[in-house]
Order: structure tokens, then sequence, then C-alpha cells
């Protein structure tokens, strides 16, 4: 991976760590918005630390991959929040996101690599999902919902459970509610079932960009002969993926992406789906990075949540751009658990503070996070998907 | 089975040969094939090499070590040999290791085996999936003037000698050779067994040896014998014909003749 091209963007950066907080125009106070910045400390661990290291090795004065150089650039959770605030405070338009990236590419591609990271790639390609699950299980989740399927008909709608959700048994009721409120509202909708592989997104994040490659050239060869005309899937990790990182990777996709609940939502205002009865709960909303901060959506979720009778939103401090990330994503939950349980249990924190009795979120990986560390924390605090909330009003 | 024998396995790092095509960029100046985005694993034929050892070990206790040789090592990569049970890792290292022909390699893999002294089995793949020349088994056999059986598909461990399950195109023969020899391991034979993060993680600061060209009394400085004159992607020419007539029938028979004449039927 040549990291020439980026000379620009290390001679640019000012080491002003605009980049470590949320912006305090739009919020009150004075916030760590980068996790690994908050968590460690160092500057090494601020993404202007980690665009000088880049420096350092563009100019061969790092050349060893020493454990300590590899915990700073594999412990970016990839959320986008350096560049958001890069952007907007200080008008300097890198792309952070995508300079990590490449940063871990060139380390992959030299074999200097991360055991826990390994193992996951290992387990990718013998069973085609990050988890290591046996790949005939992977359509279990839909067992008797009689979904079709996409290698055997044509179908209108495809829709993408990815990795966490097929096999997360505890999550699986935000799939299931998904397909059967689509299925409830005429929605001409298949699924590959078994055959359903990885979307590659979470190992183009470490760096493995080949093997992302692959499985995107998968999905788009098996997607392109379904017919549909639009790709649905539950996980904001695999919507980032099919919009950002496919075409990054030269695969594109005639067809409109959507994260469920942009589609839900259009649905909702259709009037195909209507959310009839009350819930009574005070909750706050996780935006997922991949779905709000990276792809801009934001308002879909929330005006799902607002067309439910009952529910009070209270906004945490730090929301939508100023979101702090879950921790789970970059690969950061399979290499660095203690640090993503730090990260998961400050969201937590914050989302108690305003007084809400739930957190909820659009992402199976935020909510496993969450759902892990209110266990650990004990609290007595519920973690929704938006899915599971629409569910309980229907 | 007998036991506490010593067994060697020859295993080369090569780009993921799983990586998309276009993961594989191909310099005609340089004469090199460069990786993109894919990172350097243990060749699949090693694989089953180390694959066909481990299950050695499994039936009768026996050191198993793994031998490497480049001019710069994954060491991650290669200590999953240790993650699925081999006792040893020895990298051969040093900058005159790169791009050596299968001759030279075989000569330098021979001295590292002469080195540890004692072996009853030495197991390679049948070739690396980088260059698939097949040579380099062979030619170490030749070396050390042991026997050498290829194509494996099971290997076993007796008192008296190794006995091999060889592939052959329609079924498999099998083979006694005395010990010490030599066995290049097919895929036919299993996937490696699977480390777990638990495995790869307690061996990553599990030490290594790692010798280099002086250590091992080879002299590098004429294999130049053999020169790769040229290297290049193929060229696929595509020509879409449309066969044009008033029907089915004459549009099958025009595409019929078509085919006769460009000689593809």
């Amino acid at each position: 991976m040549n990291l020439d091209k980026y000379e620009k963007d290390f001679n640019h950066c000012l080491h002003c760590h605009l980049c470590y907080v949320a912006n305090w125009h739009t919020i009150d106070g004075w916030m760590p918005i980068c996790p690994s910045a908050a968590y460690f400390g160092f500057e090494s661990f601020y993404a202007s630390g980690r665009i000088e290291i880049t420096r350092g090795i563009v100019e061969g004065k790092i050349t060893e991959a020493t454990d300590r150089l590899m915990k700073i650039i594999y412990s970016c959770t990839g959320c986008g929040a350096c560049r958001e605030q890069c952007h907007s405070l200080s008008g300097f338009k890198a792309d952070h996101l995508q300079l990590f990236v490449d940063l871990k590419a060139k380390y992959v591609e030299e074999g200097e690599l991360i055991a826990e990271h390994m193992a996951m790639i290992d387990g990718l390609k013998r069973e085609d999902n990050v988890l290591g699950e046996p790949k005939e299980d992977r359509g279990k989740w839909a067992e008797g919902l009689d979904i079709k399927d996409i290698n055997k008909e044509k179908v209108d709608v495809i829709f993408h459970a990815g990795c966490r959700l097929s096999y997360d048994k505890e999550l699986w009721p935000i799939v299931r509610g998904a397909v059967t409120l689509l299925k409830d509202a005429g929605v001409d909708l298949g699924m590959a079932g078994a055959e359903e592989s990885c979307c590659g997104g979470r190992v183009y994040e470490i760096g493995y960009l080949g093997e992302a490659k692959k499985y995107a050239e998968d999905l788009v060869g098996r997607v392109k002969a379904s017919g549909a005309t639009k790709l649905i899937t539950s996980c904001s990790d695999c919507y980032d993926a099919f919009k950002r990182i496919y075409p990054a990777l030269e695969q594109d996709m005639d067809v409109e992406i959507l994260h469920i609940t942009e589609y839900i939502n259009r649905l909702i205002r259709e009037e195909k789906i209507k959310p009839v009865k009350e819930v009574p709960m005070k909750i706050t909303y996780h935006d997922p990075c991949h779905l709000g901060r990276i792809s801009g959506v934001y308002n879909a979720p929330r005006s799902i949540l607002h067309s439910i009778s009952g529910i009070e939103l209270l906004e945490m401090r730090r929301s939508k751009e100023n979101s702090l990330c879950c921790g789970a994503g970059g690969g950061v939950m399979e290499a660095y658990s203690d640090f993503t349980m730090w990260t998961a249990k400050e969201r937590i924190i914050e989302a108690k503070e305003t007084g809400a009795k739930a957190i909820v979120t659009a992402c199976p990986w935020c909510e496993r996070n969450f759902k892990d560390a209110i266990k650990e924390m004990g609290e007595d605090f519920e973690v929704y998907d938006v899915i599971e909330l629409l569910m309980q009003a229907i | 089975m007998k036991e506490g024998l010593n067994i060697i396995v020859c295993v080369k790092q090569v780009p993921d040969p799983e990586g998309p095509p276009s993961a594989f960029e191909v310099d005609s100046e340089s004469k090199k094939v460069i990786p993109k985005g894919i990172p350097p694993v243990m060749s699949p034929f090693d694989e089953n090499a180390l694959e066909a050892a481990l299950r050695i070990k499994d039936e009768a206790a026996c050191k198993v070590t793994v031998l490497s040789m480049g001019k710069r090592l994954a060491k991650p990569v290669l200590r999953k040999s240790l993650a699925v049970g081999a006792d040893e890792l020895i990298l051969l290292e040093d900058n005159s290791f790169e791009g050596l022909d299968p001759y030279w390699t075989a000569i330098t893999l021979s001295s590292a085996i002469k080195r540890i002294g004692t072996y009853d089995l030495v197991l390679t793949g049948r070739q690396a999936s980088d260059w698939n020349a097949a040579q380099v088994g062979p030619g170490i056999s030749e070396i050390l003037k042991i026997p050498s059986v290829t194509l494996a598909r099971k290997v076993e461990l007796r008192e008296d000698g190794v006995i091999v399950e060889r592939v052959l195109p329609n079924g498999y023969e099998v083979i006694k050779a005395p010990i010490p020899s030599l066995v290049t391991v097919s895929n036919e034979l299993g996937d490696l067994r699977y480390a777990g993060i638990k495995e790869i993680k307690a061996v990553q600061n599990k030490p290594i040896t790692t010798l280099c060209a002086s250590d091992l009394k080879v002299d590098l400085s004429q294999t130049d014998q053999i020169k790769l004159l040229k290297l290049y992607p193929p060229v696929w020419d595509r020509k879409c014909n449309f066969i044009e007539g008033q029907d089915a029938q004459e549009i099958g028979v025009a595409l019929a003749l078509k085919l006769r004449v460009d000689k593809v039927v």
C-alpha cells in the first residue's frame, strides 16, 4: 500500500486536537468524541497522531511494526468522528477514514497481523461470516417466515441480514420483525438464506482490502442476478459497505440501497405500515456511526420513533454528527475488548443522564455491545433496535 | 506408529492465493507480481503438509519443526504453524534469499535441514501456490540423498518406514519408503486444522529461531543461472457476434456453421 498520496494531509495537519472533541458550537461543553484518544490519552492515539505516524512511515523513520505501533493503528474504531470534526471545525478536508484503512492495509500486505483478526479472517474464509459460525446456519433466523429464496426466484427487494444478525439469536427479533413488517406491507421480498455471505465491510476496515473485494464481487453478482430493484439491510455496517465501500472497491450495484429504517419510514409515510398501539417509554437514540455520521442518515430512525405514540425521545448531549461511537467498530471489538467495553459503558452513562429508560439504536453491533456493557455494569437499562419498538406499536 | 521421531515441514510464505484477481498486479518491468490488499499466507499445499505432520503427531509423540525461508518473513503468519501444534519454527531470513529459483531454494533448505541434523521425515507441499514449480521438494531429496514420494493424500510413519497413499489420476497407490524420506503432500490430504484466537495469541511471543545465509554456509553468489525473461498478464480479447436469421432453426444452423468455420467444433 502506497501511503505517499497522503503527504499533503500530514503536512496540513496542525495537531490542533479538534479531532478529539465534539463540536462545542452545537453542544454545551467540552466532550471527547474520539474513543481511542479518550481511553488511551496519548496523542499517538488521536487522529493527528496516526497522521503523524503515517508521515514517519512514508519518510522511513518508522520501520518496525512493534506491538505498541500495531495497537495505536488498530485501536481506531473507524467511527469517522475525527473526519467530521476536522472538516467542520478546521476546514481541513483530509479523508481520515480512508487514510487509516490504508495504513492498516499496508501492514496487512506486509503480514504484520493482529492475532484476533487472523482468527476472524480464518473463520470468514471457512464459513463466510466474521463470527466463524457455521455457514449452513446462516438463514436459520428466518425459519417459518416463508421468505422467497433469491437464488431460485426473482424478487423486487432483497433483504440482507448481515453476519451479526444472522447468528446472534438474542437479536433475531430485529430481523424477524423487519421482514414481517415488509411482508405485511406487501413488499415482494427475498433473501439468500444460507447462501448469504458477509458484506466484507468489517474486513475492509481492518485493512484486508482484497478479502473485502472478494465478498463485494460475490454479493454484487448475486444482487445483479436477482433482478431486484432494492437492497435492504438492518445492519448499519453492511449499509455503509454497500453505499461507500463497494464504490471504493469499484463494485457498483444498479439498485437502490436502503437501511431498514429508511425503507420502513417510507412505508409509514405511504401508510403501508401503521403504528397504532401506544408504547409509553422514555428513550434516547444512539446514532450508529456507519449509519449516522458516515452515511448521513439521522432523520429516518428518529422519524419512525416519533411515529410511535407514547414514545418520548430524549437526545443525548452527543448526538447525530457529535455522536460517540459504541466502540465495536473497525475490528476493535475483536482485538481490544476492554477498550470496546469502556467506550460502550461511557455511552450508557451518557444515555442514562438523559432520564431515558432505554437506549435505542439501529445497528446490531451497537446493540450487542450495549447489552454486554449493561450486563457488566449491572444496570437496569434496556436496549432496543428501532424495529423492536415499532413492532410493539403494530 | 513409531515414537520420538523428528518431522521437518518446509513452508513457503506466498501472497494469499484466495485474493481476487485484481489483488495481483503484474509489473512487467520488474518482472514481479505485486500483491495489493492481501496478506501473505502459508502456501495452501504446505498447510496440507503441516496437517500431515500434525496427524502423525496426534498418533505418536514426535517433534514437528517448521522451516520457512525468504527475505522478510511475516512472523505472525508463520507463527500460525505453532498455534496449530508445531513444536519449533525456524526462519531462514536473508536479503540474498529473495527470488531464489527452486534449485537454490532446495540447496538453502537442505543446508538448514542438515544443520538441524536429526530428521526422520521431511514434508513439503506438492507445489507452491505462487509459481507452481513443484521442484523444491524433490530437489531437497536429491541433495539430502533420501528417497522422495510425491502427491501424498495420506502419510503414516511406522517402525520400519513411511507408508504413503499417492494420488493418481484415477485413484491412488500405496508406497512404502524408508526412514528418512521426503514426501510432498497434496490437497487431498485435507485442510490444516483451525487455530482459534486463544491458540494464536498464545504463540505470539514464543521464541523462534532465525538463521541467515552465513549461518547456513551456503554460497549464493551464482544464483542467476535461470533468468525470467518475460512476465505479463494474459490478454483476453473478446468479440461478440450476433448470428442473424429468420427463425430459431436458421439461426441455429448459422451458428453451427460459424463454430465449424472457427474450428470450435
